[in-house]
């Protein structure tokens, strides 16, 4: 029997695409070919396009409330199916399964954010701004948005925007990462069954054509884009060039600041989620740590100990804490820059290469690897890694952790550990992250606040959830009214 | 049952999920073979009771993975927390009642444990507390129905 070719959710209906160039989806932990993405060609795309803007007049003018009772039953359906939905995920993606079901959770709660749009979408007005005049603003939905999804979170980083934007009343496209696309197809499998109107939701796989077809049309009206900085970049230039909205988020950096005063029984913990949950494969993941003075060797032997604790395996597996990396070329790049390390001198403390996982042995499974001695200046402590490799730079004080920090180009999250207010307070007010997290690892913003960054890691103004969603969704029109 | 590691909060659930059936399962067994009327309609309530709990164990799995606080867990063995389950061939209402009691106990300590070592998800430490609690009382009334 033939591996499936995943379809296109077009204007309420599966479409095959007759796209000839296809990409595998491959089970990352048992190397099994799980279906195939089309590269679905321009004209599908364009059909999508158009099944969003026919679909646009009559949804923008449907009750807002009658709106969000859509998202509600999403929203419930998907709680429904709520262990499925996790296992299709770490079956695509190879994350653990508690990592698939937080990754659900927090796809649940946009919903439930998004379900606040009647209020979110107040506008605002004045009486008597000059004698018997008075002005308002209405925040109108625009059209059709898409967004370009990424391979790390393929459940939840498209619900940090379409929930809001169809809730305010556009019309959405969704082009999932090629190389994880299961979970979208479940999730719109589940959309599908509830009734929501024709053209409302649509969904596009593929790659350059399809983004650039996104791009290109004159009825699309704004993108959201996670991924590289590299692409994210052109994408955002782009759209520029079109006249649209834009949201970029790309790469990441992030430093993790051990203050010699922290509590090291609790640090230690988060520590080992932030740089190895996932993989280390988190837009939010731990990349440097910065020891600060004397805390250095009392880390460094407490984030070994911590490291040789954590499970590896089939993240499908009850129990397993880190699964294998997401792709074959994924774990390649991060056995490069491990080489890299080496031949610049950084000390291998920890060496998770040629890890073997009985059973398993096709599996692209990197283990936790922690260098030490590490300079500034070298590869592994400048550029994204995005694996679980963890680089330990030694500090004098505070104020030399956050030159580190600012050299670098991103600045998507940083957290500092602290049992001072006074540093904890000086840190959040002078790092520049966009995402600062105080005694926690993994700094990642709920749904109804935005999902920020700073530097090389954002492009743009308004970000993905909450308050800034609706905003990026909407745009505000004045009225202002005279009655003779 | 496959002796897992209990190092995520999932595999937490996933035990007391797998443990919470084979209860419900000795309850329903044990309901049709006591004699005392008392014992078989507490045995009753138990099993009842056992369904609740899996909802109640499946709700909490859901609502509570929280990506940053989602920690190891160390000092939590499924081996020390086992409850022993067996219905023995033609046992009286005394056996079944001692039985069921060392269960509830064991149930007990294996929630309040579980508790503490997921307080970093407060929401859910305090309904594994709750699951400990009605073990306490149910070991409470079948120890008083001795």
């Amino acid at each position: 029997m033939g591996v499936e070719v995943v379809k296109n959710y077009i204007n309420g209906r599966w479409v095959e695409s007759k796209a000839k160039d296809t990409q595998d989806v491959i089970n990352p932990a048992t190397g099994e070919l799980l279906a195939k993405t089309p590269m679905s060609t321009r004209e599908e795309t364009l059909q999508a396009i158009e099944a969003g803007k026919a679909a646009f007049n009559r949804w923008r003018a449907t009750p807002a409330l009658t709106r969000v009772r859509h998202l509600n039953r999403i929203r419930d359906a998907f709680e429904e199916n709520f262990e499925e939905l996790s296992k299709i995920l770490t079956m695509e993606q190879g994350k653990a399964l508690d990592e698939s079901r937080g990754e659900y959770r927090r796809t649940i709660e946009n919903l439930e954010c998004a379900t606040s749009v009647p209020s979110l979408q107040m506008g605002y007005n004045t009486e008597d701004i000059a004698s018997g005049i008075d002005e308002m603003v209405i925040k109108q939905p625009l059209g059709v948005f898409f967004c370009v999804a990424p391979f790390n979170f393929p459940a939840m980083v498209p619900t940090w925007f379409w929930p809001f934007a169809i809730g305010c009343g556009n019309t959405y496209i969704v082009k999932p990462s090629p190389q994880v696309p299961l979970s979208q197809v479940k999730q719109f499998e589940i959309i599908h069954k509830l009734g929501l109107p024709r053209g409302v939701m649509n969904m596009v796989h593929g790659g350059l054509e399809a983004v650039n077809a996104l791009l290109e049309s004159p009825d699309t009206v704004g993108m959201s884009f996670v991924g590289s900085t590299r692409v994210g970049k052109l994408l955002y230039k782009k759209a520029g060039e079109q006249g649209k909205r834009a949201q970029v988020q790309g790469g990441a950096k992030n430093f993790l600041t051990v203050m010699p005063d922290a509590n090291l029984e609790r640090t230690v913990p988060a520590i080992m989620t932030s740089f190895f949950g996932c993989a280390g494969q988190r837009c939010l993941s731990g990349a440097v740590l910065l020891a600060v003075g004397e805390i250095y060797e009392p880390l460094k032997k407490a984030v070994v100990e911590g490291a040789k604790n954590i499970i590896v395996g089939n993240g499908l597996e009850e129990g397993v804490q880190m699964g294998p990396m997401a792709s074959k070329s994924g774990m390649d790049r991060v056995l490069g820059f491990i080489d890299k390390g080496v031949k610049e001198g950084a000390e291998l403390l920890m060496d998770g290469r040629g890890i073997q996982i009985p059973g398993y042995e096709k599996g692209f499974f990197i283990g936790p690897t922690i260098f030490s001695d590490v300079k500034p200046k070298m590869t592994i402590a400048r550029e994204e890694i995005f694996g679980p490799v963890m680089s330990i730079v030694h500090v004098k004080d505070l104020d030399e952790a956050i030159d580190v920090i600012h050299a670098n180009r991103y600045g998507n999250a940083s957290s500092v550990f602290t049992t001072s207010g006074k540093t904890a307070r000086n840190y959040q007010y002078r790092v520049k992250a966009g995402n600062i997290g105080i005694n926690i690892g993994v700094a990642a913003p709920i749904a109804t606040f935005p999902f920020s960054g700073m530097k090389d890691s954002f492009l743009g103004d308004l970000h993905g959830q909450g308050q800034d969603a609706v905003s990026f969704f909407t745009e505000n029109k004045v009225v202002i009214t005279r009655w003779f | 049952m496959i002796h897992v590691e209990l190092t995520t909060f999932g595999a937490v659930v996933k035990f007391a999920l797998d443990i919470e059936a084979e209860v419900s399962s000795f309850y329903e067994s044990a309901i049709g073979a006591v004699t005392d009327p008392g014992l078989g309609k507490l045995l009753e309530n138990l099993f009842h009771r056992g369904q609740k709990r899996i909802k109640t164990l499946l709700r909490v799995r859901r609502e509570n993975v929280t990506e940053m606080i989602l920690e190891p867990i160390a000092g939590l063995d499924s081996e020390v927390h086992k409850p022993v389950i067996v219905f023995p061939e033609g046992a009286d209402d005394g056996v079944v009642r001692e039985t069921a009691a060392a269960i509830e106990t064991k149930l007990h300590e294996f929630y309040m444990h579980a508790a503490a070592k997921i307080d970093f998800l407060s929401e859910a430490a305090y309904a594994l507390e709750l699951l400990a609690d009605a073990n306490r009382e149910a070991a409470q009334d079948l120890h008083s129905a001795i």
